[in-house]
C-alpha cells in the first residue's frame, strides 16, 4: 500500500514562510502572491517549471467570502498550471503536501507547488469561534467550541494520568522560548508558567495562553522529483482518520489517527522515533502537544507532560519539539500551518541543523492526522 | 362509559428559588408585602428554560410512569397545553413537546390560553375526549415561566413550573389512579388581569382581582360542582384552589366551608410561588402523591379574564401502589431547590426578560 | 443552527429524552460562539449512556465533574434573535 513507485525520493526544492500575525494590510490575495513569489525565489526555478498546484486553506469561504482558491493561485502563473484546493480543517496543509506527493508519484507531474494560506482577521472573534467549530461534528457537537473539545481531552488526560496545570503551562513557555529565534513567528514574547496558568479561562482547564492564536499567514513549498542539489527529501508520509466527534472515539486519552499516521509514515521511511531529531507537532492547544508527543511515540502514554516540563523537548533534550514555536507561538493560520511545518524543518535540514524531521498536522479534534518524515540522505 | 381518570402524572419546577425577602430587598422594601401574600419563596427558571422545556419535563415524568404501567405512547391521541407564557404567539408549544416525548404524529393538538386556568381547561378538554370515546389516552399540561415587571407586586409571586396528566378509561391493563367524577366551569368577561401581544408584562387592576374576580368565580364553580354532585365540603378529603398567592386559597377555602387540614397539602405555593397555568395542577400532584385510596379531592382553578374550572376526583386502590414507585415527586423537587442571592436573582431576571 | 437543521434534529430528541448516564469528561466554557453567548458560562460534556456516548451542553447554571450522574432534558440550545425560530435540543442536568 505504501511502496514507492520510483527509486528516488521527492525533494523539497524551495520553501517560504511569510510573517505570521495580524496582517491588517494584507488580503488573502496579497498573501497568496507573497507565498508564490517567496517559494519561487528560494527555489530559483523558472515559474514555468511548476506543473501543478495544491492549495491548503480551511475556511476562505467563511473568513473571506472567497472560494475557488486553486484558480486564484494558478493565475499567479502565466501558464495557469492545474490547481486544486485541499481541505481537512487544520490538517489542510499536511494534506496538501501529501496530495502533491501522491500526484508526483503518479508520474503525472514532476514539480508541484504547495501553498497554504489563511486570512482570519477580517471577521469578529465570535464569528471566528463559529467558523473554527465547523471542524467539529455539526450534528453531534453543536454548542461546543474548538477549545471546549480539547478542554474535554485535557480534563480526561489530567484525570487519568495526573497531568497538571503547571505541566500544560510548561508547553507554552517552551514554545514561546523557541519562537524568539524564529523571525516569522507571530509572537516574540516569553511567558512565565505563572502567567500562563493565570491567564483568562476559555474552557476549563484551558486558558487563553493555552490556545493557539488567530493568525494570518502564508507558507509554501515546492516539491520535485527532478534531480536537485537540495538536501531535503520526503522520506515518507502517513495519513489516517478517526471519528469526527469525540463521543465516538474509542479512547479519549489519545488521538488514534496520530498513532496510525505516524506508524504509516515511519514504516514508509524505514525509520523509528529515535531517528528523528526534531518534530513540528500540532499544538493547537497545550494539551494537544502532550497528546501528540505521546501518540507519535516519542514518550509513553501518560509520561509526556513530565518529560516536557523537565526539558526533554527543547534544545539539548531528547527530541526538539516545535522549534518554530509551534502553533502557539509561531501562530496558526489554519491552512498554512501544515505547509509551514514542512518548510521550517526543510530549512533546518538544508542548514545542517538536523538530519531527520517529522511534521504532524491534525484536523479537528483528531479526526484527520497527517505525518511526514523529512530528511537528508547521508 | 366506565370510570375514567388520571392514569399517570408528572411535575416539573426549575432548580432555583429566590426568597421573598430577597425580592423585597430588590424592590427596596421591607418584608411586609411578602408576609401579606403568604409567600416564602418562588421558583426562578434558567435562561435556557421556558414553558416548553418545563412542559416537556413534566410530560416526560408522566409518560415514563405511563409506560412503566404498561401504557404505550401511541395510545396518546391528544395533547393540550395551557400557558400564559407560550414562547410563540403563532406556532404551538405542544408540537415541540410532542416531538421530544415521541408521541404519535396522529395527534389532536392545540395550545390554550386563559390565564391561570389554561392548564385546567386543557385537563377538562382531555377528559371530554376520553369520555366521548374519541381518544384512547390524552395528555394535558399546564406550564408557565411567568414574567412580572420588576418592582411590581406580582414580582413576589410570578414563578415557573409545569404539571402533566395522562387521562384514560379505567382498564385492567392500566387502572386509573384517580377517577374523574364530575367537572364544571364558569366564564365571564371580567378584566382583572391582561396582556396584549407586544407587551412584556401583564397589567392587573389591584383589588379588583380579589372579590369580583378570584373569589366570585372560584365560589361559583365550586358551589355548582357541589350542587351537581350533592356533596358538602365535609364529604371531601382534600380541596385545592388556585394559588395566586398563599392567602387567597386559604380565604376562599374558609368562605366555602373547607378546613385548614383539607387544604394544607395543596399549598406548595408558599415555596414555589404562583406557577400560573401549572399552579392548581401542581398542587393536585402534591395531593395525589400523599393521598390514600378512596379519598375525594375537589380542585378549583381560576383564570383571570375570568373563569374557573372545578373537578371532583376520587382516588383508587391503584394510587398507593403506584406511589411506591414514584421518584422525584414535587415535594422532593421543592426540598432540592437551591436559593439564589440578590445579585444572581438580578442576573437571572435580566437573562429571562423578553 | 438553521430552521431546517433544527427540524431534522428534533426527530432525535425522543430517543434520548430522560435517558441517564455518567459524565466521562467535561469542561466549563467561558468563551462561546455567538449563538450561545447568553448561556455562558456553561459546561460541555461527553456522557456515557451505557450503549453509546453522547456529547451535550450542560444545562445553564449547572457545574459538572467526571463521574457525575446526569439525565438528558430538553432545553434551549441557542439564544435566538427576536425574529428567529426557537432552537431546542438535549442538555444534561444532574440527577
Amino acid at each position: 500500500m505504501h511502496t514507492k513507485i520510483s527509486a528516488q525520493n521527492t525533494k523539497i526544492i524551495g520553501y517560504y514562510i511569510g510573517k505570521f500575525g495580524e496582517l491588517w494590510t494584507k488580503s488573502l490575495t496579497d498573501l497568496i502572491k507573497e507565498g508564490v513569489a517567496g517559494a519561487l525565489a528560494d527555489s530559483q526555478i523558472d515559474p514555468s517549471e511548476i506543473d501543478a498546484i495544491f492549495v491548503a486553506n480551511k475556511a476562505g469561504g467563511s473568513f473571506n467570502e472567497q472560494r475557488h482558491l486553486g484558480a486564484l493561485v494558478s493565475e499567479q502563473f502565466a501558464h495557469f498550471p492545474p490547481a486544486m484546493r485541499v481541505e481537512g480543517a487544520c490538517a489542510s496543509g499536511g494534506l496538501a503536501v501529501i496530495a502533491a506527493e501522491q500526484a508526483i508519484r503518479s508520474g503525472l507531474y514532476q514539480t508541484v507547488l504547495v501553498l497554504g494560506v489563511e486570512k482570519m482577521t477580517d471577521v469578529s472573534s465570535s464569528e471566528t469561534s463559529a467558523i473554527l467549530a465547523t471542524a467539529a461534528s455539526r450534528d453531534q457537537e453543536y454548542g461546543s467550541t474548538f477549545p471546549a473539545l480539547y478542554a474535554v481531552l485535557a480534563n480526561y488526560h489530567m484525570q487519568r494520568y495526573g497531568t497538571t496545570r503547571e505541566q500544560l503551562s510548561s508547553v507554552v513557555v517552551k514554545n514561546h522560548h523557541h519562537a524568539m529565534t524564529n523571525p516569522a513567528a507571530q509572537f516574540h514574547k516569553e511567558f512565565t508558567p505563572e502567567q500562563v496558568s493565570s491567564s483568562v479561562m476559555v474552557a476549563s482547564p484551558l486558558r487563553l495562553l493555552d490556545c493557539s492564536p488567530i493568525t494570518d499567514g502564508v507558507a509554501a513549498v515546492i516539491l520535485s522529483s527532478k534531480p536537485s542539489a537540495r538536501k531535503t527529501e520526503l522520506l515518507g508520509f502517513g495519513h489516517a482518520q478517526d471519528s469526527l466527534a469525540l463521543q465516538d472515539r474509542r479512547d479519549l486519552s489519545e488521538l488514534a489517527a496520530t498513532k496510525i499516521a505516524a506508524s504509516r509514515a515511519l514504516k514508509m521511511a524505514n525509520l523509528s522515533q529515535k531517528d528523528i531529531q526534531a518534530a513540528e507537532v500540532h499544538d493547537c492547544f497545550s494539551i494537544a502537544e502532550i497528546l501528540a508527543t505521546e501518540d507519535l511515540g516519542f514518550f509513553a502514554k501518560g509520561e509526556a507532560a513530565t518529560q516536557i516540563a523537565a526539558g526533554a523537548t527543547t534544545h539539548g533534550g531528547q527530541i526538539l519539539i516545535n522549534p518554530s514555536g509551534g502553533l502557539k507561538a509561531c501562530g496558526h493560520p489554519v491552512g498554512a500551518t501544515g505547509v509551514k511545518q514542512v518548510a521550517f524543518l526543510s530549512a533546518m535540514i538544508e542548514n545542517g541543523q538536523i538530519e531527520r524531521g517529522l511534521t504532524h498536522n491534525v484536523g479537528g479534534s483528531g479526526a484527520t492526522a497527517v505525518v511526514t518524515i523529512l530528511g537528508s540522505k547521508k | 362509559m366506565k370510570q375514567m381518570g388520571i392514569v399517570a402524572y408528572g411535575a416539573a419546577i426549575p432548580k432555583h428559588k429566590v426568597a421573598a425577602s430577597t425580592i423585597a430587598a430588590s424592590q427596596g422594601k421591607d418584608g411586609n408585602a411578602a408576609e401579606a401574600l403568604g409567600i416564602i419563596s418562588k421558583t426562578v427558571p434558567r435562561v435556557d428554560e421556558d414553558a416548553i422545556t418545563l412542559a416537556t419535563a413534566a410530560g416526560q415524568m408522566a409518560t415514563e410512569r405511563f409506560i412503566a404501567a404498561s401504557g404505550e405512547l401511541d395510545l396518546i391521541d391528544t395533547l393540550f397545553i395551557g400557558s400564559e407564557s407560550h414562547p410563540y404567539a403563532v406556532k404551538p408549544s405542544g408540537t415541540v413537546v410532542k416531538e421530544a416525548l415521541g408521541l404519535s404524529d396522529f395527534l389532536s393538538m392545540a395550545d390554550l390560553q386563559f390565564a391561570c386556568k389554561a392548564g385546567s381547561q386543557a385537563l377538562q378538554i382531555s377528559a371530554a375526549y376520553v369520555k366521548a370515546g374519541m381518544a384512547r389516552a390524552t395528555l394535558a399540561i399546564g406550564a408557565d415561566t411567568a414574567q412580572a415587571r420588576p418592582g411590581d407586586a406580582l414580582e413576589y409571586t410570578a414563578a415557573a413550573g409545569a404539571a402533566a396528566f395522562i387521562l384514560a378509561a379505567d382498564s385492567a391493563k392500566q387502572p386509573t389512579l384517580a377517577n374523574l367524577l364530575a367537572t364544571t366551569s364558569v366564564a365571564t368577561d371580567t378584566p382583572d388581569f391582561w396582556r396584549k401581544p407586544k407587551e412584556s408584562y401583564p397589567q392587573h387592576f389591584g383589588r379588583f382581582t380579589g372579590e369580583p374576580a378570584y373569589f366570585k368565580h372560584v365560589g361559583l364553580a365550586t358551589k355548582r360542582l357541589l350542587e351537581q354532585t350533592k356533596l358538602a365540603p365535609s364529604d371531601l378529603d382534600y380541596c385545592i384552589f388556585h394559588t395566586p398567592n398563599g392567602k387567597f386559597p386559604q380565604a376562599v377555602a374558609q368562605q366555602l366551608g373547607f378546613s385548614r387540614e383539607q387544604l394544607a397539602p395543596s399549598l406548595v405555593v408558599k415555596e414555589i410561588g404562583n406557577t400560573y397555568a401549572a399552579a392548581s395542577l401542581l398542587a393536585l400532584t402534591a395531593v395525589l402523591d400523599i393521598a390514600q385510596a378512596g379519598v375525594k379531592i375537589l380542585l378549583c382553578s381560576y383564570g383571570s379574564g375570568a373563569g374557573a374550572d372545578a373537578f371532583l376526583f376520587e382516588t383508587t386502590a391503584a394510587l398507593p401502589k403506584a406511589q411506591q414507585k414514584f421518584s422525584n415527586q414535587l415535594v422532593k423537587q421543592i426540598a432540592a431547590l437551591q436559593e439564589i442571592d440578590l445579585a444572581t436573582y438580578h442576573k437571572m431576571r435580566e437573562q429571562n426578560a423578553h | 443552527m438553521r430552521v431546517t437543521e433544527s427540524w431534522r434534529q428534533n426527530k432525535t430528541w425522543a430517543k434520548y429524552l430522560g435517558k441517564e448516564g455518567v459524565v466521562v469528561a467535561s469542561t466549563l466554557m467561558e468563551v462561546a460562539a455567538t449563538d450561545q453567548l447568553a448561556f455562558l458560562p456553561y459546561s460541555y460534556l461527553v456522557v456515557n449512556l451505557g450503549k453509546e456516548k453522547i456529547s451535550v451542553m450542560g444545562a445553564a447554571g449547572e457545574a459538572f465533574n467526571c463521574g457525575d450522574k446526569v439525565k438528558l432534558v430538553l432545553r434551549k440550545i441557542k439564544k435566538e434573535a427576536q425574529a428567529e425560530v426557537i432552537t431546542y435540543g438535549l442538555k444534561a442536568i444532574h440527577v
